[in-house]
């Protein structure tokens, strides 16, 4: 999955530094989900040399210097593109995670967009069972749909408590790099 | 040859069997069960339809009795006891939760819970217990909901919370999401599995649904009344965590 866009993404909040950016999507996404702080720090520099974003740096008191990097028009245009989608199904819950953040008034309609999205992947994997020949690329096609049927019927009942998803508060870490499980 | 009833397993059948006899024949639903639960397991029976689970809970229950072989529920022989003392002890040691929970429609979700078991224990101290634990299954805003005002979901709730009245260490579950959706199935799940760390509970739960099985520590499977495969479900499966890069 595409960690520039991501990062993009959660940029569109405003500009932020890498060690935030690594915190949030650790702290979003829990435990199923994880980013090296290097990979990070790698991506942003390549996203200020390709022109999706720009960076100042911000003195600190007791502590180094740091990169605050902001999106530029680019690089805005690649975030929304990346949000609106669509997408791998697999990006849906990142997706979602960020969407929440960023643009909070939109978390509806973004889970209405993506489970249109994997509804018309059911719709279009059904034709292409009932087009299979015999052997086990049914068996594999039978895989995508129960998966494709459980993102649909997560994601409807998301769209129905998006406003109470919407306001729910960030995610946060525990200790030191620990991301906090719900109670 | 069956052993005699030990204490450290909450459940244990030796050889269990039942046969239903009508006009064509004699019909086995369940044949040589051998089965131990621990104190504080959760097992899942399942397999298809037919395949015998309801009546391997039904005699665990008491609610039925093997023709052959012998079923013993925390340490009592379930065969040595008449029908009567077999009714207390169910009272008292066991809690049931069917598919359809089977309110009565003219008591409320309080009356329900209590109503089983007033013939044993005054009704005062029966409703507290039982506001404690339709609080537990998050229904305390719902006490004086006939089920007709209660979703699927929350009736099941009020049917769980009557099986944990009087604290019985063994809960037998058939079924128990059989009629709700997914998303609220996930919910009486997560809910059962804690009422049960909370309450160290033992948990037999049948169930055609290997979702609901996986709820379980073990996982007995059976198909033509007789076990055919028994796996526990470990804790280091792969969760498949994922690499943003």
């Amino acid at each position: 999955m595409g960690l520039r866009e991501v990062l993009a993404g959660l940029l569109l909040e405003g500009p932020a530094h890498g060690y935030r950016l690594h915190a949030t999507l650790e702290a979003e996404l829990g435990p199923l989900w994880q980013t090296r702080a290097s990979q990070v720090y790698l991506t942003l520099g390549r996203m200020e040399r390709d022109g999706l974003a720009s960076s100042r740096r911000v003195r600190q008191a007791t502590r180094p210097d740091r990169q605050l990097l902001e999106l530029t028009e680019r690089g805005r245009a690649l975030a929304e593109r990346w949000l609106s989608g669509p997408g791998a199904p697999d990006e849906a819950v990142v997706r979602l995670a960020v969407g929440r953040l960023v643009a909070p008034g939109r978390f509806r309609a973004l889970a209405t967009g993506i489970l249109d999205e994997r509804s018309a992947a059911l719709r279009a994997l059904r034709a292409l069972r009932a087009a299979a020949g015999p052997g086990f690329p049914r068996e594999a096609i039978d895989a995508e749909i129960l998966r494709a049927q459980a993102d649909v019927r997560w994601l409807a009942a998301l769209r129905d408590r998006a406003a109470e998803v919407a306001v729910a508060p960030r995610g946060h870490r525990k200790g030191d790099g620990q991301v906090a499980r719900p109670a | 040859m069956p052993g005699p009833p030990d204490r450290d397993h909450a459940v244990r059948l030796d050889g269990a069997a039942r046969a239903y006899t009508s006009g064509a024949g004699t019909v086995w639903a369940l044949r040589g069960i051998d089965l131990a639960v621990a104190a504080g397991e959760a097992v899942a029976v399942t397999g298809p339809s037919g395949s015998g689970k309801s009546t391997l809970l039904n005699l665990v229950a008491g609610l039925d009795r093997p023709t052959e072989g012998r079923v013993a529920v925390l340490g009592q022989d379930l065969g040595a006891l008449r029908e009567r003392e077999l009714t207390a002890f169910r009272a008292r040691s066991v809690g049931v939760v069917f598919q359809d929970p089977h309110l009565l429609p003219g008591l409320t979700a309080l009356e329900n819970v209590v109503v089983a078991r007033l013939p044993w224990r005054p009704r005062r101290e029966l409703e507290r217990e039982a506001r404690e634990l339709l609080a537990a299954v998050g229904l305390d805003g719902r006490l004086d909901h006939p089920p007709a005002r209660l979703s699927g979901g929350e009736r099941q709730r009020v049917g769980l919370a009557r099986a944990l009245l009087g604290r019985p260490p063994l809960l037998l579950a058939d079924e128990p999401t059989g009629n709700l959706d997914a998303a609220t199935t996930e919910a009486l799940l997560g809910l059962l599995d804690r009422v049960r760390a909370d309450l160290g509970l033992t948990l037999l739960v049948g169930t055609h649904d290997p979702a609901v099985a996986a709820t379980a520590d073990r996982v007995v499977r059976l198909a033509g009344g007789r076990v055919e495969s028994e796996a526990g479900l470990g804790v280091d499966a792969p969760l498949g965590v994922r690499t943003l890069e």
